[in-house]
């Protein structure tokens, strides 16, 4: 009974280390963002004795972080339905048509997994530049795609490969082709997993910084990860409140996302697993 | 893969497939197998401009790129860096997923939040971390207070510190991954097996060694082959944190190839980087294969 008793502490002790261990950071860089300038490095205090938004009026004042977001809100939208049909279609068919094609294609995208970024960041830099897509965000959804998709294709595959054919065989034999069996009867049986798809695929680009610090040079132009990068600058006296109240904002729709979907977001890590 | 083909013997199956297959193969190749083999090409010739001619090179690059000492600093740093974040990433999801296989209250919340230093855009747990590291920081100032050091010390401005504090601060990104994947690892161990243990008188440390770690490996195998691979490949952690400093302490591959290319335009030698590092890669993915192959037959068995 006693060992039963210590094993219970042990646990709830690990527990707590755990939690603290994994979101105390997130803790701290909401209080310094709301802390006044004179307390973020002398005595800092772990609740802030004074309440301030002067970061955060800094921050919406002089730059152009709301652009930013905008920025990184729609590119990473609209990769995000780019990756979803292409990738909702491709990992149909493999997965109900060809064994083979099914097979090649896991292989080929574990061995994406295994390819830099930097391999293929000059020859779509020098391709774009040719095409005249640099500080275009048409370009960037592009080289989003490089990451997004191979990782999309796979986590919708072996979403597809749980669900059984019935009713689509029913709808061919009542007459309806493929594009409308598609449609109207795998994708709301795969819901579930476009969804699980989706929001991984928006974190990947939410938090993407090597492709847009190369293709985009137009401050109008850039996305909020380059923004925080810009803050911290050459590393001399960096603004900690303003970095942190410009990263409490940049964590604030992943934030949302993970309060709301967060079924989904447990549910797809194991089935896919990212890279970043 | 038992799912039926006769879905696709109607009149319209080919239109379908061509139309589902060909625009994501087309995309798939002009984004990532041609630009792979652009670099891999070009890797063998010299351009110094963005805008500028290609003069063929032969092995020049490669040449160079063998005699340079930065080259060797930056590959021998990157194995350093992927073992250690590697170690301490699957050490700590082991540690975390042992913890989330037990039964307690708040076990759904913490799994849950346990993810979060993944999903959060890397830039700003990077940071977050740089500002808990900062020489004034509150790491210092709570070791200071504890009396574990006397002065401030510039955990990432010192070439001694740099590369554990560096390796650290990637473990704790990194391990949500390692702890979810391990714990579907744990949760697909038959719970009979640990019952028939336990009737033999086995003590929970002997159900541990010759029951948990033996079921484990195979996916511990692959954690930690992906694991280091997406380490040894990883661009912004360092280039954010240190960008290769203080004094090349941490200076690695990806950042070679980056500032070869976007600093002082050596095209032609930062796709020689690149491919090194590729080919490096590729030979680790391949030993990844054998051990996925080897682990899911294990797994079957």
């Amino acid at each position: 009974m006693k060992t039963k008793t210590l094993k219970k502490i042990g646990i709830y002790l690990a527990a707590l280390i755990t939690f603290i261990l994994t979101m105390f950071p997130f803790y701290w860089m909401v209080t310094a963002s709301i802390k006044p300038f004179k307390e973020i490095f002398i005595n800092p205090s772990f609740f802030p004795r004074q309440f301030s938004l002067a970061f955060y009026t800094q921050l919406f004042e002089q730059t152009i972080i709301l652009t930013h977001l905008k920025n990184s809100l729609w590119t990473a939208i609209l990769a995000t339905a780019l990756t979803l049909v292409l990738a909702g279609m491709t990992g149909y068919i493999i997965t109900r048509y060809s064994v083979l094609a099914g097979e090649f294609m896991a292989r080929f995208t574990l061995f994406t997994y295994m390819v830099p970024s930097i391999i293929l960041l000059l020859p779509i830099y020098l391709v774009m530049q040719a095409l005249g897509l640099i500080n275009s965000h048409v370009g960037l959804v592009i080289s989003y795609l490089t990451i997004t998709l191979p990782f999309a294709i796979w986590m919708m595959r072996s979403y597809f490969a749980t669900i059984p054919t019935v009713m689509e065989e029913a709808a061919l034999i009542d007459g309806a082709n493929h594009f409308q069996t598609y449609l109207y009867v795998v994708v709301p049986q795969a819901l579930p997993g476009f969804i699980s798809t989706a929001i991984f695929v928006f974190i990947l680009c939410w938090g993407e910084y090597l492709f847009p610090l190369v293709l985009l040079s137009l401050d109008t132009m850039k996305t909020v990860p380059v923004t925080l990068a810009a803050l911290v600058g050459g590393g001399q006296n960096i603004n900690f409140g303003l970095l942190m109240a410009a990263s409490t904002v940049t964590t604030a729709p992943i934030l949302i996302l993970f309060l709301f979907l967060q079924k989904y977001l447990v549910a797809g890590f194991a089935a896919g697993g990212f890279d970043k | 893969m038992e799912t039926n083909q006769n879905v696709f013997r109607f009149r319209d199956e080919k239109i379908f497939f061509w139309v589902s297959f060909l625009p994501t193969a087309l995309v798939i190749f002009s984004i990532i197998l041609f630009p792979i083999l652009f670099t891999l090409v070009l890797g063998f010739f010299n351009k110094n401009t963005l805008v500028g001619p290609y003069t063929f090179a032969g092995l020049e690059n490669f040449r160079n790129l063998f005699a340079d000492p930065q080259f060797w600093l930056a590959f021998k740093n990157g194995i350093v860096y992927s073992l250690g974040s590697t170690i301490f990433s699957v050490l700590g999801g082991l540690l975390v997923a042992l913890l989330l296989n037990e039964e307690f209250r708040g076990r759904a919340i913490l799994r849950a939040t346990v993810i979060f230093p993944y999903i959060v855009p890397p830039i700003v747990a990077l940071f977050i971390w740089k500002f808990l590291f900062n020489s004034r920081g509150l790491i210092n100032q709570l070791l200071v207070q504890l009396g574990v050091i006397e002065q401030y010390i510039p955990w990432l401005g010192d070439t001694r510190f740099v590369m554990p504090t560096v390796i650290l601060i990637s473990a704790w990104v990194w391990f949500p991954f390692s702890a979810i994947n391990l714990l579907a690892g744990l949760q697909a161990i038959p719970k009979d097996i640990y019952e028939a243990a336990s009737i033999d008188g086995a003590s929970p440390i002997q159900r541990f060694i010759q029951i948990t770690i033996p079921l484990l490996t195979p996916v511990l195998l692959v954690v930690v082959i992906i694991r280091f691979i997406w380490a040894a490949r990883n661009f912004d952690m360092i280039y954010l944190l240190t960008g290769g400093g203080p004094l090349d302490a941490t200076y690695v591959l990806p950042i070679l190839a980056y500032k070869s290319a976007f600093s002082v335009f050596r095209l032609g030698y930062a796709s020689a980087v690149a491919t090194a590092l590729f080919v490096f890669l590729v030979v680790l993915a391949l030993i990844y294969f054998q051990v996925y192959g080897m682990a899911t037959r294990i797994t079957r068995s």
